[in-house]
């Protein structure tokens, strides 16, 4: 699991297994930023995307990166401990899946205001179709889709999830 | 073993002649000829008397001639007789003794034909008893001749082992007129032998069953020679079967690692390959903005769109060629949809998927079976049926997983069905008998092909292959 920074810093100090979540202390003015930023935690277990990712989420303003977790079992522990609005997530992990997750996040309260989005190299309509049967919202192709899904939380982060 | 004989047994004619010898009869006149003869020469006697006397009457001689010619002629006619009845008892003796020579020829040559001849010969009478047998009987008995004669059978047969022989059979042939060959084996000091006997009526001369013959043959040798071939045969079947067992252990264990290396491949395609082209893309669409806006650079970018399109296209179908990631994360039932909507759009054939309600836990080795034998399956549909409507149907309950592909096409002639290799079942045949299933073709009620492939769920004779 990878924490991040508030806002959108490299991955440096992030590899901290023990730690949950960045302590609230570290940064006093998080909770007010919290209030207005969209906050967004990713499920991806490649680096070199994840990495791609932050940076271009980084540009969207008002929009937090909470955290980056690499498996299954890592991004329930990082809910556990602090839900989010959006959680984009792949399907195929390094360990467990993203439908699984999601399987474990439809039968929960908690998250059911949660938008959840796949970003996946598996695009085949079986796909979407189990996608869709446990409450995402969205699903964009990995590859060539990037450029949607930014549009979509610069949106999303300008309105607000209800907007 | 007990064989019928389709002629009845007529070997007993040299006991019939023994049996005439034992009535006396051999050789003697019939009694209607002796009172003829009787009768005859009394008649003689009469008509010359009366001759004479006629002739007395009549005066043709002085009747004191009448006593010494009436003396003269009985006198001759009797010595006539006499001779006659000796002539006669001379050729009688002459042809009993014929008959003795003859019979002692034919009884010494029978004693000599049964005496030194190796197989087994011997009578029973009508009781069961032993009333005759040849030296090889009794050594197959294991008894001196005094000791066996007018003894049981059943009784000498047990003596040596053998209660196969409780009469049935000889019941039988004297019933039913007919010969039987039985199998049975007795056990002597020189060890077991087996022995085919034949077992034949013995008529007397008016047709009446006076008991059985019995000729033995000693097939020790053909059985052991029998028993050993039969041994070497199965041997031979233990040996087939034992390799058999192992080339499909051997042949699932290379599935198996062909499966293994196909999905690390897959794995790397999708972590590496697909990963950087992903990234790729990405990074390409920051740059794009970048890009001159004139006509040249507007036409490259889009020709790197496209390249880099197609190549992420081809990445994604060898992945899914090489390992269906579908069936690792969500199991047989979604990657069996998966194949057959790619199957629908790629054939333009119709398919109806019919699946479980429930959800299917089958094991992975199970599951990646089944999903390898239906892309088999709906790969012969495509090169061979000529159908336009395919139906799949996954069957699971607690001993068995029950694949059908059922199709409207051509169907397959009787005569191909069974062949091996037809319609491309071959493979399907020895991976589903090496997993202990079966596969069955048959052809649909309404046209076409029903492919239906069974595997049981518990596979406790799979072992691991021994190299």
């Amino acid at each position: 699991m990878r924490l991040l920074d508030h806002e959108h810093t490299g991955r440096a100090h992030q590899l901290d297994a023990g730690l949950r979540m960045r302590p609230e202390s570290v940064d006093a003015s998080l909770p007010a930023r919290r209030q207005l930023a969209l906050q967004v935690m990713l499920v991806e277990d490649s680096h070199i995307i994840s990495d791609l990712i932050s940076e271009n989420l980084a540009r969207i303003p008002k929009l937090t990166l909470l955290g980056i977790a690499e498996t299954e079992s890592e991004a329930l522990t990082m809910l556990h401990a602090q839900p989010c609005d959006v959680l984009i997530l792949d399907i195929q992990l390094r360990q467990g899946n993203g439908i699984n997750l999601l399987r474990v996040l439809s039968g929960d309260a908690t998250y059911a205001n949660t938008i959840k989005i796949v970003l996946s190299n598996h695009v085949s309509g079986t796909y979407r179709r189990i996608c869709e049967q446990y409450g995402v919202q969205f699903f964009f192709d990995k590859t060539s889709e990037f450029p949607q899904l930014q549009l979509l939380l610069s949106r999303l982060s300008e309105s607000g999830i209800d907007g | 073993m007990v064989t019928d004989n389709s002629a009845p047994g007529r070997s007993g004619s040299w006991l019939e002649g023994l049996s005439r010898v034992r009535d006396g009869r051999l050789g003697t006149f019939p009694r209607h000829y002796r009172l003829g003869a009787l009768a005859g020469a009394l008649s003689a006697l009469l008509l010359v008397n009366w001759l004479l006397y006629a002739g007395a009457s009549r005066g043709l001689y002085p009747d004191a001639a009448l006593v010494p010619l009436l003396t003269l002629a009985n006198c001759a006619l009797v010595l006539l007789f006499i001779l006659g009845a000796t002539r006669l008892i001379d050729r009688e003796y002459k042809g009993r003794l014929q008959n003795a020579t003859d019979l002692s020829e034919a009884m010494s040559l029978l004693s000599a034909v049964s005496d030194n001849t190796a197989d087994p010969i011997f009578v029973s009478s009508r009781e069961g008893l032993l009333v005759f047998a040849n030296p090889a009987a009794l050594e197959m008995l294991g008894k001196p001749r005094e000791e066996a004669m007018h003894r049981p059978l059943r009784e000498l047969f047990s003596a040596v082992g053998d209660v196969s022989q409780s009469g049935a059979e000889d019941s039988r042939v004297m019933q039913e007129n007919i010969s039987v060959t039985v199998e049975h084996s007795v056990e002597l000091p020189q060890g077991v032998r087996t022995y085919a006997t034949t077992k034949s009526p013995w008529l007397g001369p008016n047709g009446k069953v006076l008991g059985v013959i019995n000729i033995s043959t000693d097939i020790s040798r053909r059985k052991e020679a029998e028993d050993t071939l039969r041994a070497r045969e199965s041997r031979l079947e233990e040996t087939i079967s034992r390799r058999t067992a192992t080339l499909r252990r051997l042949a699932d264990h290379l599935e198996t690692v062909r499966e293994e290396e196909k999905r690390a491949i897959a794995r790397e395609l999708h972590d590496d390959m697909g990963a950087s082209l992903t990234s790729l893309s990405m990074h390409m669409e920051g740059a794009y903005p970048l890009l001159p806006s004139d006509a040249q650079w507007t036409e490259r970018k889009a020709k790197i769109q496209n390249l880099l399109r197609s190549l992420v296209m081809t990445t994604r179908r060898i992945q899914t060629e090489l390992r269906p990631t579908m069936l690792d994360l969500f199991g047989i039932k979604a990657a069996i949809h998966e194949l057959t909507d790619d199957f629908k759009q790629s054939t333009n054939i119709a398919c109806e998927v019919n699946l479980p309600d429930e959800d299917v836990a089958i094991g992975h080795k199970l599951e990646i079976t089944v999903y390898r034998m239906l892309q088999e399956m709906l790969n012969n549909v495509v090169k061979h049926a000529q159908a336009t409507q395919v139906d799949v149907i996954l069957d699971v309950d607690e001993d068995q997983v029950a694949l059908t592909v059922r199709d409207n096409g051509v169907g397959i002639p009787p005569e191909r069905r069974d062949v091996p290799g037809t319609y491309g079942l071959r493979g399907l045949q020895e991976r589903a008998a090496f997993l202990g299933g079966t596969v069955s073709i048959t052809p649909g009620r309404s046209g076409g092909t029903v492919v239906s492939v069974r595997l049981p769920l518990t596979n406790d004779h799979v072992n691991p292959v021994s190299l």
